[in-house]
Parts: C-alpha cells; sequence; structure tokens
C-alpha cells in the first residue's frame, strides 16, 4: 500500500517503527524501495524526480515497519527544495531508523552524507548499492573496516538485480529489535549539529575512504568511454541522437497505433452490443447522453492508453540507460541561448509524445523562471494525438508526397513556435539556475524495472486524467445536444451557435462554423477532433466518406490553416490541468492558453491572408 | 577551470560561488584540493564533460569560470 504525503504530515503508529530512506539521487534509492515493499515506486536516471514522499507499511521479521522515502538529496545542508524536505522530516517527525544507500562505486564522493546522518545521532544502517558497478570499476570496498570506523552496520547490495536484500531486511530488523520501538525521536537542532561538526568532515572521511576502500590505478568503465566517443562526438553527437529519437518514435507509432485501433474497436463494440441493449428502456436523450457522451469519450483516451505505455516504455529505456542525460548535454549550449537549458529540450523531446508528462517533468528544475518558461514552450511538441489529425487531413487533402511534405513542415513549425516562444519571453522568466548534472555510466536497464515503471506511469495518467476528461466530454455533449430536440452539432444546437458566434474570429483564417465545432472538439483533446468531425459531417473517419465530404466544402488552403492552428493552440484540457497544478498559479495558466491561441490565430491568419493575396484558394 | 583543453587535468584551488552551489559542487566532488579531469567541451561553448574521482559531470561554461584551478598533471588519479 502506497501513498503519499505531506512532507511533514507522518503520524506515527504505536509500536510501528519508522524508518526512514536517505539517499543521493542516481543511487538507486526507489529502485530498492520498490524492491523492498513491492510497492510502484518511480524510478529514473535524472537527479532529484521523486518528489512525494512515499511510504508503504512492510512486515519484518515480525514487526510492522513503516517505510519512507525520502527524497533524493545531495547534503543534508543543501539548499535545494528536496533537501529542505528532508530537513523538515527529521525534524518533526520521529525516526527509529536511518536506512542509508549510496552508490558504492562513487563512495568517494557519497560518504559525505552517511557522515552527516551520523552526525546527527540517529541508529542508522548504511546500504552500498549498486555492487555490480563498484565491481565492473574496479572499487574495492572493506566492509568490516567501514563499518568500524562509521560504527555503523553495512551491507553491499545490489538492488537492481535483487542480490543482498533478503540480508538488508535482516539487518534493518535486527537494529530496530536493539532499539525500542516508538524511543526515535525528531531531531533537536539539526542546522547547528551539522554546522558544528562540518569543519572535521572532510578530514574524517579522507581517513576513512583511506582505510576501507582501494580505488582503481585507472578509470575502468572502457564501455562508457567508447559509447561516448560517438555519441557525444562533436558533429555526429546530434544527428545519432536525432537517429535514435525518429526511430523510437516510429517503433512507438508502428505497434502502438495498431493496439489503440484494437481498443477502440473493442470498446466501441462494447458500447454498440453490450450497453445499447441494457439501456434500452432509458429517456433517449439519458441514453444518447451516456452512450455517445460519456462511453465515447472515455472510450476515445482509454483506446490512447497502450501508445502512452509503449511511450513511457521507450523513454524508461532512453532515461535508465543514461542516454538522456547525454541529449542534455549535447543541447544544452543551444538552449542556453534561447533562456532554457539541456533539460528542458529532453522535456521538449518527452512532448512529443504526450505533453503532459513532459510538463510533470520540469519539477527536476529548482528555478522557478526556467520551470514555466518550459512549461510555456512543451506544449508546442506535435504530440501523438495532434499527428492523427495531421495524418488524416494531409491524406485528403494532399498527394502522397506532398502529404509527406506537409507533415514534415508541421514538425518545422512545432520546433519554430517554441524557439519564438523561449525567445519572446526569456526576459519575462528569467533564470540563473547553474546547470551541473551528473553523467551516469551507461547502464542497461532490466526489463521488470521499465515494465513496472510505464505501468506506475499509466496508472498515474489515468488516475487524475478520468475526472477532467468526464467533464470535458460531457460539456461538448450537451453544447451539441442542447436545446432538447434539435439534430446533434447542427446550427441550431449551442455549438452551433458557438461556431456561427465565432465566425468574425474565425473567418479570417478560413475556418467555417463546422470546422468551429471541431476545434472547440479539440480543445478538450485532439484525439476527439476526429471524432467530432466525423459527428459534425455524419461520416465515419475509416470509410473514406468523412474525406470526401469534407474535400467538398473545404479548400486545401482551408485545411491547411486549420492544420496550423490545430498545432499551435491549446493542446488539451490534460495538459491546462497539469500546467495548473504544476506551476501553482492560475494566472499563468491562462496566459499560456492565451499565448498558444494569439499565436495559432496569427500564423493561420498570416498563412490564409497571404494564400489568398497569391490566388491559391 | 573553463581554460583546461580536453584531456586536461586541473586541481580545484577554489570556489566562487554562492552557499547553495557551492554545497551541490562539494557533494559532487567538486571541493579544494579534488583533481579534476576535462573529458570534453561542448561545441558552441556548450557545457564542459569531466570527471571527479569516480564520478562523471557536465558543467556550464559560466560555472566552470568560477571555480579556480590550478593546471597540471597529476601524480594520481584516484581521489
Amino acid at each position: 500500500m502506497t501513498h503519499c504525503l505531506d512532507s511533514a504530515g507522518l503520524i506515527p503508529v504505536p509500536g510501528q517503527a519508522t524508518v526512514a530512506v536517505v539517499g543521493m539521487p542516481n543511487t538507486g534509492k526507489s529502485t530498492l524501495f520498490s524492491q523492498l515493499t513491492s510497492a510502484h515506486a518511480h524510478i529514473g536516471n535524472w537527479p532529484g524526480l521523486t518528489v512525494d514522499l512515499m511510504q508503504a507499511e512492510l512486515n519484518l521479521e515480525g514487526r510492522s515497519v513503516q517505510l519512507v522515502d525520502l527524497p533524493g538529496i545531495y547534503d543534508l545542508r543543501g539548499h535545494s527544495e528536496d533537501e529542505a524536505v528532508v530537513r523538515r522530516f527529521l525534524e518533526s517527525t520521529p525516526v527509529d531508523l536511518v536506512v542509508i544507500i549510496l552508490n558504492a562505486s562513487q563512495i568517494d564522493r557519497q560518504l559525505r552524507l552517511a557522515l552527516q546522518v551520523r552526525q546527527l545521532g540517529l541508529p542508522a544502517l548504511l546500504l552500498l548499492n549498486m555492487a555490480d558497478e563498484a565491481r565492473r570499476f574496479g572499487v574495492g570496498i572493506d566492509l568490516d573496516q567501514l563499518a568500524r570506523h562509521l560504527e555503523l552496520p553495512v551491507l553491499l547490495i545490489s538492488a537492481k538485480y535483487r542480490q543482498g536484500l533478503a540480508q538488508a531486511r535482516h539487518a534493518i530488523a535486527t537494529e530496530l529489535t536493539a532499539a525500542e520501538p516508538g524511543e526515535g525521536r525528531p531531531v533537536r537542532d539539526l542546522e547547528a549539529r551539522l554546522a558544528a561538526a562540518d569543519d572535521d568532515l572532510a578530514g574524517s572521511m579522507a581517513s576513512m575512504l583511506e582505510a576501507a576502500v582501494t580505488f582503481p590505478a585507472q578509470w575502468r568503465d572502457g564501455l562508457t568511454r567508447r559509447l561516448d566517443r560517438w555519441l557525444l562526438h562533436p558533429v555526429l553527437g546530434l544527428p545519432l541522437f536525432f537517429v535514435v529519437m525518429a526511430l523510437m518514435f516510429q517503433a512507438i507509432y508502428a505497434l502502438g497505433v495498431p493496439m489503440q485501433g484494437a481498443l477502440g474497436t473493442v470498446i466501441s463494440n462494447f458500447s454498440q452490443h453490450v450497453l445499447s441493449p441494457l439501456l434500452v428502456s432509458w429517456p433517449p436523450f439519458l441514453r444518447a447522453f451516456v452512450i455517445d457522451g460519456l462511453v465515447l469519450g472515455i472510450g476515445t483516451v482509454s483506446a490512447f492508453l497502450p501508445v502512452i505505455f509503449l511511450f513511457f516504455l521507450a523513454m524508461g529505456v532512453v532515461e535508465d540507460s543514461g542516454y538522456l542525460s547525454r541529449a542534455a548535454f549535447l543541447m544544452d549550449a543551444f538552449m542556453e541561448r534561447l533562456g532554457l537549458d539541456g533539460r528542458s529540450f529532453v522535456l521538449s523531446l518527452m512532448g512529443f509524445g504526450c505533453n503532459v508528462p513532459a510538463i510533470l517533468g520540469t519539477r527536476v528544475m529548482r528555478s522557478s523562471g526556467l520551470r514555466l518558461l518550459s512549461m510555456l514552450i512543451i506544449p508546442f511538441s506535435l504530440c501523438s494525438a495532434r499527428l492523427n489529425v495531421f495524418l488524416f487531413m494531409a491524406s485528403v487533402f494532399f498527394a502522397p508526397r506532398q502529404a509527406a511534405l506537409v507533415i514534415f513542415g508541421l514538425y518545422l513549425l512545432s520546433f519554430g513556435a517554441a524557439i519564438l516562444t523561449a525567445l519572446l519571453f526569456k526576459g519575462r522568466f528569467a533564470s540563473e539556475e547553474a546547470l551541473v548534472l551528473e553523467l551516469p555510466p551507461y547502464r542497461l536497464p532490466t526489463i521488470p524495472q521499465v515494465l513496472r515503471r510505464a505501468w506506475a506511469e499509466v496508472r498515474h495518467f489515468w488516475f487524475w486524467a478520468r475526472r477532467f476528461i468526464i467533464f470535458g466530454v460531457v460539456s461538448i455533449w450537451l453544447l451539441n445536444n442542447l436545446p432538447l430536440g434539435v439534430a446533434p452539432a447542427s446550427a441550431q444546437s449551442l455549438s452551433g451557435h458557438l461556431g456561427e458566434l465565432l465566425q468574425p474570429l474565425l473567418a479570417p483564417i478560413g475556418i467555417n462554423p463546422r470546422l468551429t465545432v471541431a476545434l472547440v472538439f479539440g480543445f478538450i483533446a485532439k484525439e476527439i477532433v476526429l471524432g467530432g468531425l466525423a459527428v459534425i459531417y455524419g461520416q465515419t473517419a475509416s470509410s473514406g466518406a468523412l474525406g470526401h465530404a469534407l474535400a467538398s466544402e473545404v479548400s486545401w488552403v482551408q485545411a491547411v490553416s486549420f492544420m496550423l492552428f490545430t498545432l499551435l493552440y491549446t493542446p488539451c484540457l490534460s495538459t491546462v490541468a497539469v500546467i495548473r497544478t504544476e506551476s501553482k498559479q492560475l494566472g499563468f495558466t491562462l496566459f499560456s492558453v492565451l499565448w498558444s491561441l494569439i499565436l495559432a490565430w496569427s500564423v493561420s491568419f498570416c498563412f490564409y491572408q497571404l494564400a489568398w493575396l497569391v490566388g491559391w484558394r | 577551470m573553463v581554460d583546461l583543453a580536453a584531456g586536461e587535468f586541473g586541481t580545484v584551488t577554489g570556489l566562487g560561488v554562492e552557499a547553495g552551489l557551492r554545497h551541490r559542487l562539494a557533494a559532487l566532488g567538486i571541493k579544494p584540493g579534488q583533481v579534476v579531469k576535462v573529458l570534453r567541451r561542448g561545441w558552441w561553448s556548450g557545457p564542459i564533460h569531466l570527471r571527479v574521482g569516480m564520478t562523471e559531470l557536465m558543467l556550464r561554461r559560466v560555472d566552470a569560470a568560477r571555480i579556480e584551478i590550478r593546471a597540471g598533471d597529476p601524480s594520481h588519479l584516484s581521489p
């Protein structure tokens, strides 16, 4: 059982021991946590991804233990938000045992954190993780010596390969037996204690390392060295990266789109053959509301879940392998000139799958200016939902070769809009944040690890997106079907009136009332645009009838204008919601929506009017 | 540090950065007395890729410029 809690909100249960897990980012801390608890904790090769505290109850040799996963921190005296969270936690919560987890191969610098915990006088236990890497890199650790110097139990484990976990559990249980449960106390004068001992830290660390650890005379990670020679190559590095990404997206669509189709068919069959007969006695309005509103809307989004799952699976592999940090290195110079940094680039890239997780990913940034500017550009990433619309429209209005060029042009425009936005607003969202990132050695992610993570991400996405999507779908359906008795989405319906109402604004960019209604659908989610057009024109998209109906009424210039607008305006309500929750600023959220609408309208206007002047119709 | 070429070593002599970054750098292994090696410098004045002890890092040049260093070949690689 896992749930999030506030940094200082843990209430100890009588008779239950509280064990806190403390460690640096990139040490496999979250992997260990999920291995110990079988819980779904998020792990990543990127420093500082764990933001909410995770806790789980577990039974250790008959004793009930509350295990709390604290955020990865570099330094108990550090100035980051996470570091403050850990300090607040230790000052406010009685802890019976602190489990310190360090990367064994980087003990030369990480031992510092163990020494800081010891200075606090808390009962502690040291786990040296990534035993496999320490072996690979030739770092030898004399555990007995280290334990004697630290006066703490020390164990060597590999959480990823499940080595030493049983011993670790046993050691935790033994330490808890030695102390009475409930004896733990919150730390008093934490800052003062740490400051007082800071001067001795370097000296005692050096003498301990001298006594207990042997380092290789030469850096041994030949694999990383060889890979970096190519992957970080000054000329070839970036093209190679883009090729890898292109292949990855290809694979996601090649696998995901048929899965999406199959799931969509299952859901529509269920709605048609199971749900419809069941609701036959309901009043028609209510029945249509459930079937054509609720089920159609939720079905469209659920069908999208396989693509999201695959996307996170692929992204998990790239991220856990250590390649994403390299992308940050390669692109940082360019991004710096846009007022952003290498991490913003990586997140925009994730946005090409889905904008929502990309915006969640900005949590790794400390400076609020940098975070907000990143959130402002991510929605311009041409996500897979928009690609669906473009693939369909391009195939209706253009010959295959031209269609490919149109799609390619839209991708270029997507980058262009992000770059323009950053250049325009970098002054308003200035950031002085220094960029110091670890470049971890290349690692082979394990299958259970990436599967578990992708599953957790999908569950998380579904959990919070659900309510929001239901609300949006319901309102759109009502707009289309009220007042009672009108033909759905007709000129007499509310959405028809809306289409007419918006004509003064949208006619100059070539959007007719019917297309306007589709754009209103698209505000909820781009997944609904095609379905919306199908309802409006009364034709299904798959048979080709919708294409004919569209082409008979809309010129290719109008179609391109529609695509430009669709690319640039608000991607979906989910993205708006996540910008709202992550920025915690309503004003910024409105600004982001408004800016994307202004940009979309201006680009479509320029295109449509120019095309008109040139004589294209 | 910003003046070290790829492949060169240096010993950190001082950190001209504010407290927050100094703590972060120290935790990542960059502190006075520590030997660092520049592995590569990014294109277009991009970040510096360096190795400190058993850790590899990227650091922007503007930040690296604030780290004082005594250039030179170290007799030892290990920390």
